[in-house]
């Protein structure tokens, strides 16, 4: 009986190497874990394996049954977990990494006005560091729409993109408040494509009823500044839509990490 | 309702993939300090007086940088190997924080904002001295015999759980790796159960708790500190990323920010089931409750140092 728990132990500990080892070969890694830790999973599900095998082979110690139950529980846990909101991926399946893609051109040209791609994250960031350029520098950003009776009252929508520092569990979906210029202001959930320009404002304004959304359950909006948009439009929900911004850390403005989704 | 199911799943894994390698390393840590280290060298190698104990404590993360889950099992092996608990304890609350990895993310994170660093390490370096402290005196602040591990009061079946090691140990060489591997598999099934845990209720609250109310709360300059110390508790957010998480919220005063870093990275869900496991019932409390009331008095001291520099 002991051996057959322990074997079972040491059973569900190769069973999470192997999940973290193939997990981390693919694309829908970054729906749980911010890409650049890739190397940091697969080599330590290598080394889990390892031991695993091991441990199997020789195993030691007494038997715990609530941490057999616990990493039975895990186990079930990964498989509910599934690809996470990774659209049109098969889950496990083995594709390029988005973050091995080709940088793409920065500006959008609409009208012959050159607009700079930022996701609503970054451009938070952005801001935030005093790094947004004048009136005069056009953006264009996609993001979801966030409604609150506190934006309502004022006008304006917040829309957020989920930005993930190491995995899932740090994600916050920030962003900006956009004041949209004629219009009803779109529907909550909604993905949209804004562009327009960035608006200080005299006094912050903290918005503290936000909430959540899909990707992420805690939200944040930059308090001193706004989007003015003079477009927006519906656009369909991102393959991935979590992005993965840390604050620059000098003088350098934040620039682009990823692909075509980056923005 | 079923989305929120699934988001807390991903979130649960996302943790548990996200700790495991650190956790992993730790009890790989442990696991060697038990078959190769002998206690007569640990105990020849750390200083007789106080100060010198607490400073290797302190400054033992800028040799050895492990975060919070991996650094539990680590010292806890290294107290069974006689090392005083100011060192272990103390190592093991301050080594998440002070060292160059996690320093840099916090400098990074606040745009550069020395103070912001400086009164990190000043909070956690003072919690977790005075904790191991507390603990010292716990024990009776007495290191091994020679030859002998600490007299170390057991807390639960884990401690069991190595016993044929010293049988094994004479094992040298590449012949040893697999019964190393094997112990230190048994050490990373004995603390995952409680990242396990630790890591599906920080999901369910991260998923299910009513976030405006925490905002509205945090608006609050009285409450504000309090509210993301709690945060830090519930979210379970690993100490290399927690200084990003907290700069992203811009609404709460510095000392509130400076509170959910100092405390993220010795008191959370996860670890606290790991206290309890490992270490007996006065030393787990001491180690949840003495780093709360510290990094709570002291974030609010330093309140006016920190909007000064911010």
């Amino acid at each position: 009986m002991k051996r057959l728990v322990l074997t079972l132990d040491g059973a569900l500990v190769l069973g999470l190497g192997l999940y973290m080892l193939i997990l981390s070969q693919a694309e829908s890694y970054a729906a749980f874990m911010n890409p650049r830790f890739r190397p940091l999973t697969a080599g330590a599900a290598v080394g889990l394996c390892l031991a695993a095998a091991a441990f199997i082979l020789r195993p030691e110690g007494a038997i715990d049954l609530r941490r057999t139950m616990c990493f039975a529980i895990l186990g079930v846990l990964a498989l509910h977990a599934g690809s996470g909101s990774m659209k049109g991926t098969a889950g496990l399946a083995l594709k390029p990494p988005p973050e091995a893609r080709i940088e793409p051109d920065p500006h959008v040209v609409r009208d012959g006005v050159p607009y700079l791609k930022s996701n609503p994250a970054r451009l938070f960031l952005t801001v935030q560091a005093g790094q947004a350029a004048s009136s005069d520098q056009r953006y264009i950003t996609r993001g979801i729409v966030k409604r609150s009776p506190q934006l309502d009252r004022v006008g304006m929508f917040a829309l957020l993109r989920g930005n993930m520092v190491c995995c899932l569990a740090d994600a916050i979906a920030m962003g900006m408040m956009i004041a949209s210029t004629g219009g009803p202001p779109p529907q909550d959930g909604a993905w949209v494509l804004v562009l327009g320009y960035v608006q200080p404002l005299a006094e912050p304004s903290p918005i503290t009823d936000l909430g959540g959304t899909s990707e992420a359950p805690f939200s944040m909006v930059y308090d001193r500044a706004r989007l003015v948009a003079e477009s927006v439009e519906p656009i369909d929900r991102p393959g991935f839509p979590y992005v993965f911004e840390l604050p620059a850390s000098g003088r350098q403005p934040l620039r682009l990490t990823g692909g075509d989704d980056d923005y | 309702m079923l989305q929120d199911v699934q988001l807390m799943s991903r979130i649960a894994v996302s943790i548990v993939m996200e700790a495991a390698p650190f956790l992993f390393l730790g009890s790989i840590l442990s696991a060697a300090v038990d078959r190769y280290v002998d206690t007569e060298r640990i105990a020849r190698r750390i200083p007789d007086g106080p100060i010198g104990r607490l400073a290797v404590g302190l400054l033992g993360g800028m040799a050895m940088p492990i975060c919070e889950c991996g650094s539990v099992p680590l010292a806890h092996r290294l107290l069974k190997k006689g090392v005083p608990p100011l060192t272990a304890i103390t190592y093991m609350l301050a080594a998440p924080v002070i060292n160059p990895i996690v320093l840099v993310s916090t400098y990074v994170a606040f745009g550069g904002n020395l103070r912001m660093v400086l009164s990190r390490v000043g909070v956690v370096a003072c919690s977790a001295a005075l904790t191991g402290w507390l603990c010292g005196r716990t024990y009776g602040g007495r290191p091994a015999a020679p030859g002998h591990e600490a007299a170390m009061p057991d807390a639960g079946p884990a401690h069991h759980a190595h016993g044929g090691q010293r049988a094994s140990a004479r094992e040298h060489g590449l012949r040893s790796v697999p019964a190393l591997l094997s112990s230190g598999v048994s050490e990373f099934l004995d603390m995952g159960k409680y990242l396990v845990l630790g890591a599906l209720a920080s999901a369910a609250f991260k998923v299910f708790l009513p976030w405006q109310f925490v905002q509205a709360l945090a608006g609050s300059e009285f409450l504000s500190l309090a509210v993301l110390m709690l945060l830090a508790v519930l979210l379970c957010v690993c100490s290399e990323a927690d200084a990003f998480v907290a700069a992203s919220f811009v609404y709460v005063p510095p000392s509130a920010q400076l509170g959910f870093m100092a405390l993220g990275a010795m008191v959370d869900l996860k670890l606290i089931g790991m206290y309890v496991s490992v270490f007996p019932r006065k030393t787990a409390r001491l180690l949840t409750v003495v780093p709360t009331v510290c990094v709570f008095a002291l974030s609010k001291l330093l309140s006016g140092i920190i909007e000064a520099g911010g």
